[in-house]
């Protein structure tokens, strides 16, 4: 394992034909992405105008960053206004240092966080170990995977992954607590142990959903109610937020609070959303002493100055397209390798990490287009796959080191993975094709166009034969010949 | 602190030049206010009624009465129904002129309020019911819109496992986007306006729905009938 618990993007073929045969992960996902869908489909039923606010939507994040300079030095002068502390961070380096200057200056020993994605995409909380800080996580999920040294499989179901007897066994090693799989009371565990760490954190660091320009807002949305502990009870709130999630004007909340949470969790609205504008005021009972906003980069202007991936900045985070991706679906969070999965994580990890660590991303895709109609902001992903696919075939020739065959293998059984009827017929083939071309259970060679993968990667065995199955049906010919 | 005025700049100028750079075909905003965008299908019925059914879906208890003489006794029926020993209250005029707080201790319930003083946070956290009013409430999501200043602290919907809010029925709105209008037009925004939609929920182990993991997990609502003056 890295020091981030990540095992990175290029482990994708790996990682999602491991995924791919736990049959406890299947059935969790299958569970979970039904249920997510479902909601979401039951939900934007009831709204008539949905297309038009999905367009709305998306004129507002065009608007934002078309004229990102001027809102973000809007956002900082009310913020600032309100009497709150904005920061600036280029990269993650810069905003970890940040974070911990402003930790140190307290003397902070203890650190409750509500689920942000832009403190995982920094590795905060191994930021924070190594100054001798302890960061809890505290939404439950989050909670759940941070003690038992595991990385979120979800953007909403953090520990999807794990079943209440998995979660049984962690809080009785990790908390002491008395062995039960009853999910009230594991529940009631982990409020307790958690209920503690907010009452004595000194500081609570909180993502931000969105940041609106006019009055220096931060809004979090939320269902348990931890993001409300962490920046009311301790003495210091650090709001961390990318670049992109500024919005102009309070009224814009009324169209993103429709989107989001329908389109999450099927919600029609979420349990809690607080609009946090400045510190406590001098005659406020409770509130935190000081707010400090870090506003973060992190390679988010290079993507603002790519015509072609720009769009991606406009996300909201909401899962939606994870969901509904057949490639998702199957293989899960974790084969993503880093802490942005699905369709949205295939198009903004290259970006982030680089196409050498992540170029194998935008093929784990079928294409299929369920991703662009789920998605709050229209954000039109397939195409940003295919823009990603064709430079990172570029990049590699250049360099000269093609490795396009090996896409074209990945692509396509992304493509047999989104394929009920390609699906089917590959399993019966399996079951013929356990027999053939392995020795002692490993597959060290595969035909054709796979060669080149598999003397790269020794496969299990189950591995080549998923890719076997797509390949007989697909060509509905014998796979052992040599090509 | 030289490093972060240079990442100031940095990071503004790498943003204006990606906006230069970056430029898509602009379209022209829409008005933030388009008529009718934030419809959604609804229950029959007033706005309070929309509220009800929403509400209890959710899994909130609602009890309307008709007059704000009868939101003490409603708010002590609640405590005694619950067993609570202590409570914590907002202290805003409306919410003084209900006496509720009098009504509480006259029936053996131990009620902090913020003239109190003493420690809060304490007082709050070991309340078994909290007490709050609102700014508004939307109908259509059932969402509790509270607000904080002196006498309206966050702690009081947040830490007691029992969040009771008293809602006049005038200030049950349709939508956000009516209340985001109000509020804009108010000025100056509090440190913070919490949006309330039922009790703390999750479903992180295996998508069992389980409320009451950090925030209250059992929220009520004391609905007044128009006319009768009660908190904000
Ligand atoms: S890309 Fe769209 S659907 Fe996917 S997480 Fe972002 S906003 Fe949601």
């Amino acid at each position: 394992m890295k020091a981030s618990g990540f095992t990175g993007p290029r482990e994708f073929p790996r990682a999602s034909e491991r995924a791919l045969h736990d049959v406890g992960l299947q059935t969790a996902l299958q569970r979970a992405t039904t249920r997510f869908r479902d909601g979401r489909t039951a939900a934007i039923a009831e709204v008539p105008h949905w297309e038009e606010l999905r367009q709305q939507a998306k004129a507002v994040k065009e608007d934002v960053l078309a004229h990102l300079d001027d809102y973000l030095e809007q956002l900082e002068r009310s913020v600032t206004a309100a009497g709150g502390r904005v920061h600036w961070a280029a990269d993650g380096e810069s905003a970890r240092r940040i974070i911990l200057g402003i930790a140190r200056e307290h003397g902070v020993k203890l650190v409750v966080k509500s689920k942000s994605m832009t403190s995982e995409e920094i590795d905060l909380d191994e930021a924070l170990e190594r100054a001798g800080i302890e960061p809890v996580e505290t939404d439950l999920g989050e909670f759940i995977v941070q003690i038992s040294g595991e990385r979120p499989s979800h953007i909403l179901a953090p520990a999807i992954h794990k079943t209440k007897e998995d979660v049984a066994a962690l809080f009785e090693r990790r908390l002491g607590a008395p062995y039960t799989e009853l999910v009230e009371e594991l529940t009631r565990t982990a409020r307790g142990h958690l209920r503690e760490k907010f009452l004595a954190a000194d500081m609570g660091i909180s993502g931000a959903n969105f940041a609106v320009a006019e009055t220096g807002t931060i809004v979090v949305v939320e269902n348990e109610g931890n993001a409300r502990m962490s920046t009311t009870l301790p003495p210091v709130h650090v709001a961390l937020m990318g670049i992109e999630k500024v919005l102009p004007r309070l009224d814009d909340l009324a169209t993103f609070l429709a989107l989001l949470p329908r389109s999450a969790s099927g919600q029609r609205m979420s349990s809690y959303v607080s609009l946090i504008t400045g510190p406590r005021r001098a005659a406020d009972v409770d509130g935190p002493r000081e707010l400090h906003l870090v506003i973060m980069d992190n390679a988010r202007s290079r993507m603002l100055g790519d015509p072609e991936l720009r769009e991606s900045l406009q996300c909201i985070r909401c899962g939606a397209c994870l969901n509904v991706c057949p490639v998702y679906q199957r293989a899960g969070g974790h084969a993503y390798g880093w802490v942005y999965s699905g369709p949205i994580g295939a198009v903004i990890t290259p970006q982030l990490r680089g196409v050498e660590e992540a170029g194998e991303l935008p093929f784990a895709s079928s294409l299929c287009g369920a991703c662009l109609e789920a998605c709050p902001v229209a954000i039109d992903l397939p195409r940003m796959l295919l823009a990603l696919r064709q430079r990172v075939v570029q990049q590699e020739r250049a360099a000269g080191a093609p490795r396009w065959w090996e896409r074209w293998a990945l692509a396509g059984w992304a493509r047999a993975m989104s394929s009920a009827r390609l699906y089917a017929v590959g399993a019966r083939a399996a079951r013929l094709a356990s027999f053939r071309g392995r020795t002692g259970g490993r597959i060290h060679r595969l035909p054709g166009p796979f060669r080149g993968w598999t003397e790269s990667r020794d496969f299990p065995p189950l591995a080549g034969e998923s890719f076997r199955e797509w390949w007989r049906a697909h060509r509905g010919g014998d796979t052992e010949h040599e090509a | 602190m030289t490093w972060q005025r240079n990442d100031r700049e940095l990071v503004l100028g790498r943003v204006r030049a990606a906006v230069r750079r970056g430029t898509s075909p602009s379209r022209a905003r829409p008005p933030a206010d388009a008529g009718g965008l934030f419809e959604v299908a609804v229950p029959p019925g007033t706005p309070l009624d929309r509220f009800l059914a929403r509400f209890e879906e959710l899994g909130g208890n609602a009890r309307v009465v008709a007059s704000s003489e009868e939101v003490a006794p409603a708010v002590v029926g609640i405590a005694r129904e619950l067993g609570a020993e202590r409570a914590a209250l907002w202290e805003t005029p409306a919410m003084r002129a209900l006496g509720v707080r009098a009504a509480l201790n006259a029936a053996g319930v131990v009620a902090w309020s913020p003239t109190d003083g003493g420690d809060a946070r304490q007082a709050m956290a070991e309340a078994a019911v909290g007490v709050t009013g609102v700014d508004a409430v939307l109908a259509d999501t059932a969402t509790l819109i509270l607000g904080t200043d002196g006498t309206r602290p966050r702690g009081v919907s947040l830490l007691p496992p029992v969040h009771v809010a008293v809602i006049p029925e005038e200030r049950i709105l349709a939508t956000l986007a009516e209340w985001l209008a109000e509020a804009r037009a108010a000025g100056a925004m509090p440190s913070a306006y919490t949006f309330v939609s039922g009790p703390s929920r999750t479903a992180d182990i295996e998508l069992t729905l389980t409320v009451g993991v950090h925030g209250p997990g059992a929220v009520y609502a004391v609905v007044v009938r128009g006319g009768g003056s009660a908190a904000q």
